[in-house]
């Protein structure tokens, strides 16, 4: 997961990118050395989204694939990961939405895939998500030091 | 829905406050943040209006401590209470793993906090399914006014189903129970995710007070002693 993003990231040149759940928490981030306040985005970020989803919906769409904000300095972009999870992109705004946008669809389809995963039954306990590979044994555990 | 972050070794949780407008949601929220140390939370965000009212929510993310290697965060969030901001509540309340209620005392208000929390309840299953199945807790807010309703009043409005809820009495704008009322709530928060990924009771029981410490050490002047 961490891969695709850092590979997303990348090729597109963005300042930020984060997959989240549509709540608002993060499940994981690649950034420039900017300072990012992580968990802060997560909730606006999901909060945008919900919105222009439940808008669109009202102004009669029946599919949503996420939004976009043109920027003087940097753009940000939207985009869903399904079923429930959404891709945030931070970039300069010299940088073309098509490319971000196009970048973002295939690791859209990527991150799906683990996604899946993670949350089909033999994946994480239920009312739970995971990130990355952790074995559930792992955390009940206690770590030794 | 808790995150269990493998990369950052992080448990995170969604903690939600509800109730009708102006119970003191917010109120509970600034009172958490003026007490934790700034490297134990995040800045607090507020999407209001000019004039105060929250219009989307408040966001506040809190460090609790280290589990088993694990950090545990918590985020706590506040809805907007008016009628006409249902969508948005609905959206806030999305993958919550706890909410606190925070009902207003006022005798005046009674009606209006039951039709919050019934709002809140079409929200849940909207969102999840049942309330049964998310850790709640409730405060009475507001207990300093003169006009607070007996407290027997409103736990038969809000509080009498087959499976009864812990309450607090709370004077958020002094503090009072603002600590104890977060700490109910990330112990049963806790409490259920243990039970989720399966860990025995005995053992979960020390854990949870060992999490929880840092918050009730955060506690900071104001009468924060527990309730009933
Ligand atoms: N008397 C009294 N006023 C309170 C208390 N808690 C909050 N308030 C006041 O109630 C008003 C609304 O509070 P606020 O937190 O903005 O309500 P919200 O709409 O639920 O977020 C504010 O003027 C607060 O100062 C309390 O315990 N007692
Ligand atoms: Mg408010």
């Amino acid at each position: 997961m961490s891969g695709v993003l850092q590979d997303y990231r990348d090729r597109s040149e963005l300042s930020f990118c984060a997959l989240l759940e549509e709540s608002g928490l993060v499940l994981s981030w690649k950034a420039t050395p900017d300072q990012w306040q992580v968990d802060e985005l997560g909730a606006l970020a999901a909060g945008a989204y919900g919105s222009i989803q439940a808008l669109s919906r009202r102004a009669g769409e029946t599919g949503f694939e996420g939004c976009f904000q043109h920027g003087n300095r940097r753009s940000l972009h939207l985009y869903s990961v399904p079923p429930t999870f959404l891709l945030l992109s931070i970039f300069d705004s010299g940088i073309a939405p098509g490319v971000v946008r196009l970048y973002a669809g295939e690791a859209s389809q990527r991150l799906q895939q683990y996604l899946r995963k993670l949350t089909e039954p033999s994946g994480a306990p239920e009312g739970c998500l995971r990130s990355g590979d952790l074995s559930w044994d792992e955390v009940e555990k206690p770590v030794s030091r | 829905m808790a995150l269990l972050n493998h990369e950052n070794r992080e448990v995170v949780f969604k903690v939600v406050y509800c109730g009708p407008g102006l119970s003191g949601k917010t109120t509970n929220l600034n009172y958490i943040y003026s007490c934790i140390d700034a490297g134990q939370r995040g800045d607090l965000v507020s999407l209001s209006t000019s004039t105060d009212r929250t219009i989307f929510f408040d966001f506040l993310p809190i460090n609790a401590v280290i589990l088993n290697g694990y950090s545990t965060k918590f985020q706590l969030y506040t809805v907007p209470g008016q009628v006409m901001y249902n969508a948005t509540r609905q959206l806030v309340l999305r993958g919550a793993d706890g909410i606190v209620f925070v009902a207003d005392s006022q005798s005046e208000l009674l009606e209006e906090n039951v039709r919050s929390f019934q709002n809140m309840e079409q929200n849940i299953a909207w969102n999840h399914g049942a309330l049964d199945r998310i850790p709640m807790v409730l405060q009475y807010n507001k207990r300093d006014l003169l006009n607070a309703a007996p407290v027997q009043h409103l736990e038969y409005l809000l509080n009498r189903r087959a499976q009864r809820v812990t309450s607090y009495e709370a004077v958020a704008s002094e503090g009072y129970n603002v600590f104890a009322t977060l700490n109910a709530i990330s112990q049963l928060v806790l409490h259920r995710f243990y039970q989720v990924i399966g860990v025995g009771e005995d053992q979960e029981g020390s854990r949870v007070e060992e999490a929880l410490s840092p918050v009730a050490q955060a506690r900071t002047g104001g009468a924060t002693a527990m309730a009933g």
